[in-house]
C-alpha cells in the first residue's frame, strides 16, 4: 500500500481532478461520435433525397414538354415540315435537348433536329442496340430511358428518352421520339454540392455503373460501384470508411440511383477535435493537479520531516534547535509544543545529571567513610583482641604462681578455685578469638562465584573422619550441589553445620548424616540432617544466639558461636537459615542462598 | 658468664611481675632493675634526673625493652640508646605485645638485637622469657664495657 503522504496526496488530487474530467469527456466523446454519425447520415439522406428529387423533376419536365408536343400538338399526324418545326421549337425551348429524332416504329429516323446541326453539324452517335430498344418501346408502348452516357466529343453527359407516339385511332405506337437529353445541369448541380468535406455524389444505374460524377474521368472509366443496400456506414471503393445514402429514381422503365457518400473521418473530424481539446484540458488539469499536490504535500511534509528529524536527534540524546513549523495553526502549535517538550527534557536531563553527580559524590564519600570505618574496625578488632587478652595472661600466670609457690599452704578447695580462675581465663581467650574471627569473616563484601557445595561437604567430612577415625558415621552427600556465593564464607558455613552434625551424633551407635538439596517453589534449599541428640523446638529462639548453648559443656563442647556464625554468613548472602529438631531423634538445618 | 645488670623497661605491673618471675630461674645471679616508663628508663640509662648519682658500674649489660610505654615509647628510647656512644652497643631485646611489621622493622633498623613478641598464653610466655633470659643472660657474651669495671 502507498505509505507516503506525498504519494497519497498526489494520488487523491489526481483522481479527484482528472478522473471526472476524463470520464465526462469520454462519455461526451462517445456520444458525439454517435450523434455526429447520425447527423451526418441524416444530412446525406437529405442530400441524396434532394438530388433525387431534382433529377426526378428534371426528367418530369422533359417528359411533360415532350408529351405536350405529342398530345397537344399532335406531332404524329403533322406533315414533315411541321414535324421539323415542332421539334425545332422543342429543341429551342430548353437548353437540355441535344438532339431529337422522330423515328418510325421500326427505328428508322424520320425527322431529326440537333443542336449540332445548328452549330457544328455533329451528330450524336447512336446507342448500342438502338433498334432493339425501339422495338421494345413499340411493343410496350411505355416511355423508356436509355442508359446515361458521357459523350467524349461534346464532353457532356447525355441520356436518351424514348417517347412512343400513339396513333389516336389505332392506339398503336406509330412513331417514337428519341430525345437525347443533356443532363449537364444535373451534373453541375451535383458538382456544386461537392463541398470541402470530401462528400462524393454518384449517379449510377441499378448495376452501379457510374453515370454522373463531378469528375468526368470516373464516368469515362466505366467504373462500377458496389451499391449499398441501405443507408449507413460502408467501406467505399477507395477503402475508406464512409457514410452513404442512396436514393432511387424511377425513370420510365429504368431506375437511377443517387449515391451520396461522406468520409467518416471528415464527419468525425469535429468529434475528434473536441476529444483532443478535452484531452488537452485533461492533461493540463492533470499537470496542475500534480504540481499543486506536490506543492501542498511538500508544505505539510516539510514540517513533518523536520519534526521527525528533531525527534530522531532527541532519541539519540542530542537536543535539537527549536523548530518553527509553518503551514497552518496546528503545525505551528505542534512546533511550539515540541520545543517546550525539548526544553523540559533538557531541564530534566540537567537535573538528572546534577542528581547523578550528587549521588556519585555521596557514594564516593560513603565509600571512603566505609573504607575508613572498615580500617578502623580492623585495627580496633586487632587491638581489642590483643589488649583484651593481656590480662588473661596475668590471670593464668599468677594463678600458676600461686599454685607453685604456695602449694603447701593451699587446700584442695583453694586449688580448685585457682584452677577455675585459670580456666575462665582460657575460655575468655578462646571466645575473644572466636568473636574476632567472626567479625573478620563477615566484615568484607560478598564476592560471588560458582561454589561446589558437594565438594566442600566431602572435604569437611574427610577432615572430621581423619580427626576421629574410630567413629563410624554414615554420610550421604547429594551430588552436583552448587551455589553462587562467596567461597571464603561458605567453607566455614559448611564446616559449622556438618561439624555440628558430627558432634551431636557422637553418642549414637549408627550415626547418620545427610547433606542434600530440595526444590521448593523454584528455589534451591540445602539441608544438613542428622539423627543425633536433636533439640527442643521450644528453645528455637536461642539456637542462633551468640554464645548460647542448649547443652551443658560436659555433654558437648563448643562455645555456641558456630550457628551464630552460620547465620551471619547466610544473612550476608541475602538468604535464610532455619532448623527443625526433635529431642533425642535428630535435627535438620535448612538454608538457601 | 652471667650478665650482672639487666634493665627491664615495662609499664605493666602484672607483666613486670611475671617477667621477673620467669627470669628468676635463668638469671639468678643478675641484678634486675625495672623502669616503669620511658622517662624513668632514660634517666636511669644516662644517669640523669633521679638517677644522677648512679654509679657506672651499675650500667645495664642487657636491656629488655617494652615498646608501648607512657611518656616516651620504646622506639625512641632505642634511638637514644643507639645515638649515644656509651650505650651504642648494649644488647637490647625488644619484648613487646605488638607484632606489627612496622615496629619490627623500625626496631631492627635502629639496631635492636632481638625482637620477641610476648606470647598471649602464659605457658608460652613463661618458656619464651626463660629462654630469652638464659640466652642473653648467660650464653651470650655481652660487649666489653667502655670503661673497665
Amino acid at each position: 500500500m502507498i505509505n507516503s503522504i506525498k504519494a497519497r496526496f498526489l494520488l487523491v488530487f489526481i483522481l479527484i481532478s482528472t478522473v471526472p474530467i476524463v470520464l465526462v469527456s469520454f462519455g461526451i466523446g462517445i456520444k458525439m461520435f454517435s450523434v455526429i454519425e447520425k447527423d451526418g447520415q441524416k444530412r446525406l439522406h437529405a442530400i441524396s433525397g434532394q438530388i433525387g428529387t431534382e433529377i426526378e423533376s428534371f426528367f418530369e419536365k422533359v417528359e411533360h414538354d415532350v408529351r405536350v408536343v405529342d398530345s397537344v400538338v399532335g406531332i404524329g399526324e403533322a406533315p414533315i415540315e411541321r414535324q421539323r418545326e415542332l421539334l425545332g421549337s422543342l429543341m429551342l425551348s430548353d437548353n437540355v435537348y441535344q438532339e431529337i429524332t422522330l423515328q418510325d416504329n421500326t427505328g428508322n429516323p424520320l425527322v431529326r433536329v440537333s443542336r449540332a446541326q445548328m452549330s457544328t453539324g455533329y451528330e450524336v452517335p447512336d446507342i448500342k442496340d438502338e433498334k432493339l430498344f425501339t422495338q421494345e418501346i413499340v411493343s410496350s408502348g411505355k416511355v423508356a430511358y436509355g442508359f446515361p452516357r458521357f459523350d467524349k466529343k461534346l464532353r457532356e453527359p447525355l441520356i436518351s428518352l424514348y417517347y412512343p407516339i400513339l396513333n389516336p385511332a389505332t392506339g398503336k405506337v406509330e412513331s417514337v421520339l428519341d430525345v437525347t437529353i443533356r443532363f449537364k445541369t444535373i451534373w453541375n448541380a451535383i458538382a456544386r454540392m461537392h463541398d470541402q468535406t470530401g462528400m462524393e455524389i454518384f449517379v449510377t444505374d441499378l448495376s452501379g455503373l457510374v453515370a454522373a460524377h463531378r469528375n468526368p474521368t470516373v464516368v469515362l472509366s466505366g467504373q462500377r460501384l458496389n451499391l449499398p443496400e441501405a443507408d449507413g456506414r460502408r467501406i467505399n471503393e477507395a477503402g475508406e470508411e464512409v457514410l452513404a445514402s442512396t436514393q432511387t429514381i424511377a425513370l420510365g422503365n429504368t431506375k437511377l440511383v443517387v449515391l451520396v457518400e461522406s468520409p467518416l473521418r471528415v464527419a468525425l473530424a469535429t468529434a475528434w477535435s473536441s476529444v483532443v481539446i478535452n484531452s488537452v484540458i485533461g492533461g493540463v488539469t492533470l499537470l496542475a493537479a500534480v504540481f499543486i499536490s506536490l506543492f501542498l504535500s511538500q508544505k505539510f511534509i516539510a514540517p513533518l520531516s523536520s519534526l521527525a528529524k528533531a525527534s530522531k536527534e532527541l532519541g539519540e540524546g542530542k537536543f535539537p534547535a527549536p523548530l518553527v513549523l509553518t503551514g497552518g495553526k496546528e503545525l505551528t502549535q505542534l512546533g511550539v509544543e515540541f520545543n517546550e517538550s525539548v526544553e523540559r527534557l533538557k531541564t530534566l536531563r540537567e537535573a538528572l545529571e546534577k542528581s547523578n553527580q550528587d549521588l556519585e559524590r555521596r557514594v564516593h564519600v560513603r565509600t571512603q567513610r566505609l573504607a575508613l570505618a572498615n580500617k578502623e574496625l580492623e585495627s580496633f578488632a586487632y587491638s581489642v583482641s590483643h589488649d583484651l587478652r593481656a590480662p588473661l595472661r596475668a590471670m593464668d600466670g599468677f594463678g600458676q604462681a600461686l599454685d607453685e609457690d604456695y602449694a603447701d599452704q593451699l587446700d584442695d578447695t583453694a586449688r580448685d578455685y585457682i584452677s577455675r580462675i585459670r580456666n575462665a581465663g582460657l575460655r575468655m581467650g578462646t571466645m575473644i578469638d572466636a568473636l574476632l574471627s567472626l567479625s573478620r569473616l563477615t566484615r568484607d563484601e560478598v564476592h560471588r562465584s560458582n561454589v561446589d557445595i558437594t565438594a566442600l561437604a566431602q572435604e569437611t567430612v574427610e577432615t572430621l573422619r581423619s580427626g576421629q577415625p574410630e567413629r563410624d558415621v554414615k554420610v550421604q552427600i547429594a551430588s552436583d550441589m552448587s551455589v553462587n556465593g562467596d567461597r571464603k564464607l561458605l567453607i566455614p558455613l559448611i564446616d559449622n553445620l556438618v561439624g555440628n552434625a558430627w558432634k551431636y551424633t557422637s553418642m549414637r551407635e549408627n550415626a547418620e548424616i545427610e547433606i542434600g538439596v530440595e526444590e521448593e517453589n523454584g528455589e534451591k534449599v540445602f539441608f544438613v540432617r542428622d539423627n543425633g541428640v536433636g533439640f527442643n523446638m521450644e528453645y528455637y529462639s536461642q539456637l542462633f544466639g551468640v554464645f548460647n548453648r542448649l547443652h551443658r559443656n560436659d555433654e558437648f563442647g563448643g562455645q555456641g558461636i558456630g550457628l551464630a556464625t552460620a547465620q551471619r554468613i547466610i544473612i550476608k548472602h541475602g538468604g535464610r537459615i532455619w532448623a527443625e529438631g526433635k529431642e533425642g531423634e535428630g535435627a535438620v538445618f535448612y538454608f538457601n542462598i | 658468664m652471667a650478665v650482672k645488670n639487666i634493665l627491664l623497661v615495662e609499664d605493666n605491673s602484672d607483666d613486670e611481675l611475671l617477667t621477673l618471675r620467669a627470669l628468676k630461674a635463668s638469671c639468678k645471679s643478675s641484678e634486675i632493675k625495672v623502669a616503669r616508663d620511658g622517662a624513668e628508663a632514660l634517666d636511669y640509662l644516662f644517669r640523669s634526673g633521679q638517677y644522677g648519682d648512679r654509679p657506672e658500674t651499675t650500667d645495664p649489660e642487657l636491656i629488655l625493652l617494652d615498646l608501648k610505654l607512657p611518656k616516651i615509647n620504646g622506639v625512641d628510647i632505642l634511638k637514644r640508646l643507639r645515638d649515644n656512644e656509651r650505650t651504642k652497643t648494649v644488647p637490647v631485646v625488644v619484648l613487646t605485645a605488638s607484632a606489627e611489621h612496622r615496629d619490627v622493622n623500625d626496631c631492627y633498623q635502629l639496631g635492636a638485637n632481638s625482637y620477641v613478641c610476648k606470647p598471649i598464653n602464659f605457658k608460652d610466655f613463661l618458656s619464651s622469657v626463660e629462654n630469652l633470659g638464659h640466652y642473653w643472660g648467660t650464653v651470650n657474651h655481652p660487649p666489653l664495657a667502655a670503661h673497665p669495671a
